[in-house]
């Protein structure tokens, strides 16, 4: 009984050690790409962004489309100067991408849903072999 | 019966511009001067869309109707507070849910699902219908149970535009999407909902791409 009591605490320090060092690591991409979001270091956020940039309206029906590097700089303008509405305590705020990433220094439990992966508003992001990317952006007044 | 529209005036032009601002939101409200303008043509196809009735700025016998019978002034006039529509805040519960690429499903999403016939095991299968399903059934309204957003244009009873409101709105392409209404301006409609950016988030639905077909409210008997 008592080895299984110890096992199980140590499974669950284990597990719990590993989720705080993921989340540190998203932290510390977040806080290097929001720093070039608002430094409008547009070639470090394509060094950090995976090329070509998938992005998409808001419905499954609409087309993707696939931004590389020569039209980067353009879409990247788009993504962060839409409208966008957010839901907090019972209202809902419109701003711009570029605010709600100016305001989020810190990431959220929401955020982190799924290993690997995070989420802020219209923006998605996936740590790939071992290197975080922001892989996609959705545009909700139609992408061209 | 004489149809009104555009460049029509007179006294059934009062009556309907009367009529109009009884139905419609105050920020939809037009001068009731006997003159059927843009705005009131405007105000017109505003109603159509929310009664869900072809929308095309004329009033003929369907739009007389519903003017007169179909939707009644003591519950639909005006914009009403989110607590009048419990289902609202059970929604505003799951923003942020979504879906995750190239990973196992949301197991939240697949719950969505379960509240459909359809009972998709996959979060790549559209899930704004089961969402709004779910939301209901939360609320303890039994919904369509469908998984298409056009089965909604046909139940409960037809509303204005008002928080809460269930929302179907048909892209130029033909494809459907059932949501929650917040508001709208003239560019956009505001809509909380699933499946809106692969995940649970308030949206904007632009104008230049999407049209409302209808606004759903539950009947009395089942709230």
């Amino acid at each position: 009984m008592l080895r299984r009591l110890v096992v199980m605490a140590f499974l669950f320090s284990f597990a719990l050690s590993t989720s705080t060092e993921a989340n540190s690591d998203a932290q510390h991409f977040w806080g290097g790409f929001r720093e070039a979001i608002l430094s409008g270091d547009s070639n470090r956020v394509a060094a950090m962004t995976k090329l070509p940039l998938w992005v998409r309206g808001p419905d499954d029906s609409d087309p993707v489309v696939y931004y590389g590097r020569k039209d980067f700089d353009r879409v990247l303008k788009r993504l962060l100067n839409q409208k966008v509405s957010i839901w907090k305590g019972g209202k809902v705020t419109t701003t711009n991408m570029l605010k709600v990433i100016k305001e989020k220094r810190e990431l959220s439990s929401k955020d982190l849903q799924a290993p690997n992966s995070l989420s802020v508003e219209l923006f998605y992001f996936e740590k790939v072999a071992g290197r975080w990317f922001f892989t996609r952006g959705y545009l909700e007044d139609g992408s061209d | 019966m004489i149809k009104l529209r555009l460049g029509s005036s007179g006294a059934e032009v009062i009556r309907l511009q009367n009529l109009l601002n009884r139905h419609l939101p105050h920020s939809h409200v037009v001068k009731a001067d006997g003159i059927f303008g843009p705005r009131t043509k405007a105000a017109v196809r505003e109603f159509q869309a929310s009664a869900g009735i072809p929308v095309d700025g004329v009033v003929g016998v369907k739009t007389s109707q519903a003017l007169d019978h179909g939707v009644t002034a003591t519950s639909e006039v005006s914009p009403v507070p989110y607590h009048d529509a419990p289902w609202m805040k059970i929604a505003a519960a799951e923003v942020g849910q979504r879906e995750f690429p190239r990973s196992p499903a949301n197991p939240r999403i697949i719950t969505y699902h379960g509240a459909t016939s359809l009972r998709a095991t996959s979060d790549e299968v559209p899930w704004c219908s089961a969402f709004v399903n779910w939301c209901l059934r939360q609320a303890g309204i039994a919904g369509t149970n469908s998984a298409a957003a056009t089965s909604w244009l046909h139940w409960g009873q037809i509303t204005c535009p008002r928080p809460g409101a269930i929302t179907v709105i048909r892209k130029t392409t033909g494809q459907n999407h059932v949501s929650f209404y917040i508001s709208e301006t003239r560019d956009y409609y505001q809509l909380l909902g699933g499946n809106q950016g692969d995940q649970v988030r308030v949206s904007n639905y632009y104008k230049s791409h999407w049209l409302a077909q209808g606004y759903r409210w539950p009947k009395p008997q089942q709230l």
